[in-house]
């Protein structure tokens, strides 16, 4: 129960001062994780290809942000030495883990309402379809926070400088180029490489769910390929996380 | 009772082969503010870093509160706090955010977390600040935040590594009558400091690290009587070369110390001074002095 107390306790921590100090950062964060992409899909995809890239939008709030507080907030405690001030509380690990990731959820939070609240109201989801949506969406938050904390692992003495560039081309890699905003099919042929990427293979889920896709192979492929990485990172994550060092 | 802190033939060899710490052995009672001085590099950072259980030591052991940092670091993590070197805040939060936050992982509840970290923050004298966004306050008013969280711990050992760097001589005073008055609470403090002043103010026991070996150990007063020399006369415009029989003669410039073997030729020096056109000033050794002293004055 404690582990639980003090990974909200953390996730409060690294979130709510800087939103209730810098309430610009939750406009800045709508803006570039969803907005941002949204309004080019629809200057450029028009009206017809909006329920995709709400999506886009909704799939990837949390994922993307989660990539940023799972590796570049480790790296940035790190250089802080607010790790060395956890590592010497009586507090778990995986509270410290737990906490860092939900923060990124907390942050999220806002884009996450406002995109889903769109897509409710454009009526592509049931309240079930919806539930389930938000499933594979928090799977993908999953899948990724652990690819994070496994860069941050191997990238533990990176200058915060270097992290956020490493970590902004992987969030441009995962959430903006692969299918996220648009749909798997465009990639003809090459569709089935979206099921590897974890926000591609989230949004691929969504957007079957709000009878955007059929269900198909692909669909069916994401759902388990989310489900294998997010074992297998999060295997490789605690066989290679130190919370002490040697 | 066991002692608050145990170590016993400490050391540490980094992956990269530096020899951080050797076969150092050490105690510190309960209710006692032990200071480890030394030069950078010496090895201070890296033994609050094994104390505190956050470094694997490569052989011998540490034992703080009665247990071992080692094989029981979770029985030794709700005894002790940690103000490490260099820490920062998060710009974003106030000094009262970022203490009652980890007041909180502590395990109390929010009002109590609450009312600790109001008491912290007044005394480190933050308490009018205590509301501002990190990023408006000064070096100084934050590292006193990162203080202010190890204060507000129910810790019964603190290690405070180099907690005073940056602090002007006010707030530096404040903070330590905040030490000695934990320590009169019967909580155990482990400093690191290069203020030499500052050691031989707070400290009841001091621990001198060089190249990782600890060179020596015991009350101030005891480490200032392990050097012959019991006074010194600061000579201001060169021409102390004469006086190089009184004792050791340390140039700075257009300064010189004149560290005296025997306190009882300090008047002669001084008539002698005067008659050359020298300034010179006599005065018991500092602890920097004996610190000089005891590591050799190297300079590599």
């Amino acid at each position: 129960m404690k582990t639980f107390a003090d990974a909200w306790t953390i996730a409060k921590m690294k979130s709510v001062p800087d939103m209730k100090r810098n309430p610009l950062t939750i406009a800045i964060l709508l803006l570039l994780t969803g907005g941002m992409p949204l309004t080019f899909v629809y200057m450029f995809g028009g009206a017809a290809n909006l329920p995709g890239g709400l999506v886009g939008a909704f799939v990837s709030s949390a994922p993307a942000l989660a990539l940023f507080a799972s590796a570049q907030d480790i790296n940035f405690d790190n250089y802080t030495k607010l790790r060395q001030i956890f590592v010497s509380k009586p507090i778990r690990p995986v509270a410290y883990v737990l906490g860092t990731s939900l923060s990124s959820l907390i942050y999220s939070a806002p884009g996450i309402v406002l995109f889903g609240a769109l897509l409710l109201q454009r009526g592509l989801f049931t309240p079930t379809t919806a539930l389930l949506a938000a499933g594979a969406m928090l799977l993908g938050w999953v899948v990724v926070s652990s690819m994070g904390f496994i860069v941050s692992g191997y990238l533990i003495n990176a200058s915060p400088y270097s992290m956020n560039a490493i970590i902004n081309i992987f969030a441009f890699g995962m959430a903006y180029l692969t299918p996220v905003y648009y749909p798997a099919s465009a990639l003809g042929s090459f569709s089935w490489l979206s099921v590897l990427t974890p926000i591609s293979a989230a949004a691929n889920i969504v957007r079957t769910l709000g009878g955007l896709a059929p269900m198909d192979g692909l669909t069916l492929m994401s759902l388990a390929i989310l489900i294998v990485e997010g074992l297998l990172f999060t295997l490789v994550f605690v066989a290679r996380s130190r919370w002490r060092e040697e | 009772m066991t002692e608050a802190l145990e170590v016993e033939a400490l050391s540490k060899v980094y992956k990269s082969g530096t020899q951080a710490l050797t076969e150092v052995t050490l105690t510190a009672g309960r209710g006692q503010l032990l200071t480890v001085i030394g030069r950078n590099g010496a090895g201070k950072t890296t033994m609050v870093r094994i104390l505190t259980t956050q470094l694997v030591p490569t052989s011998g052991t540490a034992r703080v509160m009665g247990f071992d940092v080692v094989s029981a670091p979770e029985k030794v993590r709700p005894h002790i706090a940690l103000v490490p070197q260099e820490a920062q805040t998060n710009q974003s939060m106030s000094p009262w955010d970022y203490v009652y936050y980890l007041t909180k992982l502590e395990g109390f509840s929010s009002t109590e977390a609450k009312s600790r970290a109001v008491d912290a923050l007044i005394q480190v004298d933050l308490n009018g600040l205590a509301r501002k966004p990190c990023y408006a306050l000064s070096g100084g008013e934050r590292r006193r935040a990162i203080v202010a969280a190890a204060i507000a711990s129910n810790a019964e050992v603190l290690f405070l590594d180099e907690p005073t760097t940056g602090l002007d001589p006010i707030i530096r005073r404040q903070i330590w009558a905040s030490l000695r008055k934990m320590v009169e609470k019967g909580r155990t403090i482990v400093l690191t400091t290069h203020l030499m002043e500052e050691a031989e103010m707070v400290s009841d026991k001091i621990a001198v690290v060089d190249h990782g070996r600890l060179v020596a150990t015991g009350t101030p007063s005891e480490i200032k009587g392990t050097v012959k020399a019991k006074a010194r006369v600061v000579l201001k415009g060169n021409g102390g070369d004469g006086f190089g029989s009184y004792g050791e003669l340390v140039k700075l410039g257009d300064r010189e110390i004149l560290y005296l073997d025997r306190p009882e030729d300090a008047n002669e020096i001084i008539s002698k001074s005067l008659s050359k056109g020298l300034s010179a000033e006599v005065s018991p050794v500092t602890m920097e002095d004996v610190f000089y002293k005891l590591l050799g004055g190297q300079t590599d």
